[in-house]
């Protein structure tokens, strides 16, 4: 039991943000994503046993994306929201100056900007189909490798290298779009 | 290596997943090509710009609080710990809205995990479902100490009318009703209570992920106990003694009649 909590501290608790965030951009809702990552970290707990210390980040990612799709299908079934509804909401806001209080850089209007910006690509990369959103952020904040993804989502390698292409795509030319608006840059 | 095959290789280059000898190719392409090279600026220039923003999310402290507050709970009784009138108010329009997803979750995450052992899958189930219930302020739906309240309550929820026996005689006090998910089907739960130990008797229609248990098995700490009755795959969950799961299974298949009818006063 205290071995189990021990290993759960070294090996799972330094992974909460990769957890998080994960589930926040596949979920795109801050209180959901909180649901699943308790889920996934208790799941991840009874079985920590079996978990061997170099895997431990693409495991956990595997077990939040389990509860990630079990949560859709939830919610889907209850119908209780449009799983294409507009993404942003009161958390979101408040999470972002959360995290914009933490940072070294004090300036003011560069934090201004810096927060915008986030938030609109924050909000492009949401907007991603979900198999291409999820592709995307295991490779570009979860650092996962090509392989790790493979494993994790059951798809051929090169299934996941036309989806992260074809996410990269899609998020350049809304980049673009919103560039062309004002919105960056 | 023409420009179509470059282009597929450009992201797994930046990614740094190109091995040695496609690696020269890509780039003795793009050292020749103005095209194939503005492509790869432009891929270049969203990858460090994604990076640079540091997009990722920090997990919120009150995440890491609830992780902690559940895993802190003795493992082997979790019912003495979590008793949902006790717990802030907080979650529980949260939980009301997605009562019942953490168990088509629990089940299927478990479905899913290669980790774990095939045998007890269906009985694994059924204990996340139990201690679901008990973490996460969805014990009840319908709270009743009354099995006039809790019975027609399921009537229009789900299409089978669970039993719901009084079994005060018995030592088991009703708590409510809820409705819940296993293995992705939905089954109806009642709550009894007896010494402060908390009982889930889930009923399903059969083939509705119930139908595959042991007739008592043990996971965890956690007893079951399942049986079929008129027409329905019955469950009970508890970290109870498994002889109190089988006198409440006793107390379901000859229930006493219900008092206040003329069959109680002769």
């Amino acid at each position: 039991m205290d071995t189990r909590a021990q290993r759960f501290r070294d090996l799972i608790e330094p992974l909460l943000n990769d957890a998080y965030t994960f589930a926040r951009y596949l979920s795109r809702d801050a209180s959901a994503a909180e649901d699943i990552v308790q889920e996934a970290s208790l799941r991840a707990f009874r079985h920590v046993d079996s978990l061997r210390s170099g895997e431990a980040r693409a495991w956990l990612l595997k077990i939040v994306r389990n509860c990630f799709y079990a949560w859709r299908e939830k919610v889907v079934q209850m119908n209780l929201q449009s799983l294409d509804a507009d993404p942003l909401g009161e958390d979101r806001r408040s999470i972002s100056e959360e995290a914009d209080e933490a940072q070294l850089d004090l300036d003011p209007q560069r934090i201004l900007e810096r927060t915008v910006k986030r938030d609109a690509v924050r909000e492009m990369i949401e907007a991603l189909p979900v198999q291409f959103r999820e592709a995307l952020v295991l490779r570009e904040m979860n650092d996962l490798s090509y392989r790790e993804i493979a494993d994790l989502t059951g798809m051929p390698i090169g299934t996941v290298m036309s989806r992260l292409a074809r996410a990269r795509d899609l998020l350049r030319r809304m980049w673009l779009e919103r560039a062309a608006e004002g919105v960056l840059l | 290596m023409n420009c179509e095959e470059v282009g597929r290789w450009i992201g797994p280059l930046l990614d740094g997943e190109l091995d040695v000898r496609n690696t020269a190719e890509v780039q003795a392409h793009l050292a020749a090509c103005p095209a194939c090279q503005r492509r790869y600026e432009a891929q270049a220039a969203l990858s460090s710009s994604l990076r640079r923003l540091d997009l990722a999310y920090a997990a919120p402290e009150s995440l890491r609080q609830r992780i902690a507050a559940a895993l802190d709970e003795p493992a082997g009784a979790p019912a003495h710990l979590v008793s949902p009138a006790k717990r802030t108010p907080r979650g529980v329009s949260r939980w009301f809205t997605l009562a019942g997803w953490p168990v088509a979750l629990a089940a299927s995450a478990v479905a899913a995990s290669v980790l774990l052992q095939q045998r007890s899958l269906e009985s694994d189930a059924i204990v996340a479902a139990h201690v679901r219930s008990l973490l996460v302020d969805h014990l009840n739906d319908v709270v009743s100490t009354d099995h006039h309240t809790v019975k027609p309550w399921f009537a229009g929820k789900i299409d089978f009318s669970p039993p719901v026996p009084d079994l005060s005689s018995r030592g088991f006090e009703l708590v409510g009703g809820r409705l819940d998910y296993v293995q992705r089907q939905p089954v109806a739960a009642v709550i009894y209570r007896k010494h402060g130990h908390i009982i889930n008797v889930l009923a399903g229609l059969p083939g509705r992920g119930l139908d595959k248990l042991p007739q008592a098995d043990r996971v965890q700490g956690y007893s079951l106990r399942s049986w079929r009755q008129a027409g329905l795959d019955l469950v009970a969950v508890s970290d109870i003694d498994p002889l109190e799961l089988a006198n409440l299974e006793r107390g379901y298949e000859n229930p006493p009649p219900p008092a206040g009818e003329p069959a109680d006063r002769r």
